[in-house]
């Protein structure tokens, strides 16, 4: 299994104002993406929070009671609470934060290996999305299956404990060697569900421009073929 | 149309009239126990609005300049609803926000229906007359001078509060004592409201959204398309100073629940304390939903399902 990954800001923004976070951990085959809700309040923290609080307590069973998702988000949001206690801000961005919240998506999975095949096993909350190729082709995608589902409203984790309403989407698909995963924020999800549909194979695209992928995105941004927003990708070749 | 999105280099321009006459102090509302006052509530709507521009301009630990906005008080004559910024000094960029609060207050239980607000701006005042027609002079003039400087941004939105009918627009208050409003063309506070409609941006003209408020539990009229269910002057003269809600911003009316179709007006009458709210909600959010951080890929964390 190899394993490559790819996370870049909107154009012209720094690093650090990059509100993606990708996160994995190739012994444990468990690997993790989330994109934080730009309207709310430090969301680059709040998912940098979700995805390691999944590599550090990954979710077994398939399907989750609500009250094990409860406590395993009570945990995070105790984590972002100390984050923002020691953040260097005003009294007023603090308030904020505690007040408004922060939200982020997220899309966290795991390969399982068994007796005769590989699984994967993937939850996900929001428009963060995973695609599995096979013989050429999308075989798998995951939660998003159309392009006009990628709009403005997602739903997502929010740092507000009331505010977690919404439930996890689970699914599960069988693994062959030779397939590829790739899992990305919207940004990306939707540009290469739409080369997709336009024969485009993107999924070759990624392997001929995985070591020049920054220059990729700009001509992809340039071109207009992709919204200019954080772009991150997980690309895994079994 | 309705569409562009909100930058540093294109800000909105809100401005928000409240009523502060008399009358204000009428008892509105009451929750968990205690009962709150037009004018309460009204300050209680504006100083939420002014929060919320906030946590919308927030980028990292900066409050970005994406708003421009006035708070403008109308009683005997019009003032600065806010005691820390003068009448002149508007419209003010949402950065000086957090300069001029008046209070704060500690987080509140979640489940109270009508929290304290986080932070305060505006003083609750009721007392003299209804100056509304100086206060649209006002929003006319502020707005002036600002499209030059801002063509390429969301068009100004004007958001009235009030209880009451003018009283400094002689001409009306003549005709309603003899309880006809004649040809309301010829009204000064329907000339100053069109003329403030025909202003504009490149993405479309001024927007007047108008909230009545009643402490009589009456029927409550929520963006009507018409006035064949209106039988008070002063409300179909409302109805006709508010703007047409433009059909881009449907989607957003219908997330506050608001049922709207061609031809309907931006224009609640006898609104409760919560119609109000999610009414300021709408209208400021139709510009405010509209902050891009340059990624022109906006999202939204959705409310509970």
């Amino acid at each position: 299994m190899r394993v490559h990954h790819f996370t870049t800001p909107k154009s012209d923004e720094s690093k650090e104002s990059n509100q993606d976070f990708i996160g994995y951990d190739i012994k444990r085959k468990i690997f993790a993406i989330a994109d934080g809700v730009t309207t709310s309040v430090f969301p680059e923290i709040w998912a940098k929070i979700i995805v390691n609080q999944f590599l550090e307590n990954t979710f077994r069973d398939k399907d989750l009671s609500n009250e094990f998702l409860k406590n395993w988000l009570f945990i995070a949001i105790e984590k972002f609470s100390e984050s923002i206690s020691k953040l260097d801000i005003d009294q007023f961005m603090r308030d904020l934060a505690v007040d408004k919240g922060a939200a982020t998506t997220f899309l966290g999975c795991q390969i399982l290996d068994q007796k005769k095949t590989k699984k994967i096993r993937i939850w996900a909350i929001g428009d963060s999305n995973i695609f599995h190729i096979n013989n050429n082709k999308i075989q798998n995608l995951f939660p998003v299956a159309k392009i006009e589902e990628f709009s403005n409203m997602t739903e997502a984790f929010s740092s507000l404990p009331e505010q977690n309403r919404s439930n996890l989407s689970v699914s599960e698909w069988e693994i062959h060697e030779g397939d590829t995963i790739v899992i990305a924020t919207d940004a990306f999800s939707k540009w290469f569900l739409w080369a997709s549909i336009n024969g485009q194979k993107p999924w070759n695209k990624i392997r001929k421009n995985l070591f020049r992928m920054e220059s990729f995105i700009k001509k992809l941004r340039f071109n207009k073929k992709i919204n200019d927003d954080d772009t991150s990708f997980i690309y895994i070749k079994f | 149309m309705y569409d562009v999105k909100i930058s540093r280099k294109n800000p909105a321009l809100i401005i928000l009239l409240i009523d502060q006459s008399h009358s204000m102090n009428e008892q509105f509302f009451s929750a968990g126990g205690k009962t709150f006052t037009i004018a309460q509530i009204a300050k209680y709507v504006a100083d939420r609005f002014l929060y919320e521009i906030l946590s919308r301009c927030l980028k990292g630990n900066d409050i970005y300049d994406y708003v421009d906005t006035a708070i403008i008080g109308y009683g005997t004559s019009i003032k600065s609803a806010l005691p820390k910024v003068g009448l002149d000094e508007f419209p003010i960029p949402s950065s000086y926000l957090p300069k001029i609060f008046i209070r704060r207050n500690e987080k509140n239980s979640s489940d109270e229906e009508f929290p304290l607000p986080r932070y305060e701006w505006v003083e609750s005042v009721a007392n003299g007359y209804t100056s509304m027609l100086s206060a649209f002079n006002k929003a006319k003039q502020i707005i002036e001078e600002w499209i030059p400087d801002h063509r390429d941004s969301f068009p100004p939105i004007v958001l009235n509060i009030t209880d009451g009918m003018p009283t400094d627009d002689i001409e009306l208050v003549e005709r309603m004592q003899n309880n006809t409003l004649g040809e309301m063309e010829t009204l000064n506070i329907f000339t100053t409201a069109k003329k403030i409609q025909e202003m504009r941006t490149d993405n479309g003209n001024v927007l007047i959204c108008n909230a009545h408020v009643s402490p009589e539990k009456i029927t409550q009229i929520e963006f009507p398309n018409n006035v064949d269910n209106i039988e008070n002057p002063f409300a179909e003269l409302m109805f006709v100073m508010s703007s047409v809600v433009p059909k881009e911003l449907f989607e957003l009316g219908r997330e506050y629940r608001f049922n709207l179709s061609e031809g309907s007006r931006f224009f609640v009458f006898n609104a409760e304390a919560k119609t109000l709210l999610n009414f300021i909600n709408f209208g400021s959010g139709a510009s405010l939903k509209k902050v891009d951080d340059q990624s022109g890929n906006e999202k939204l964390g959705l409310p509970e399902k």
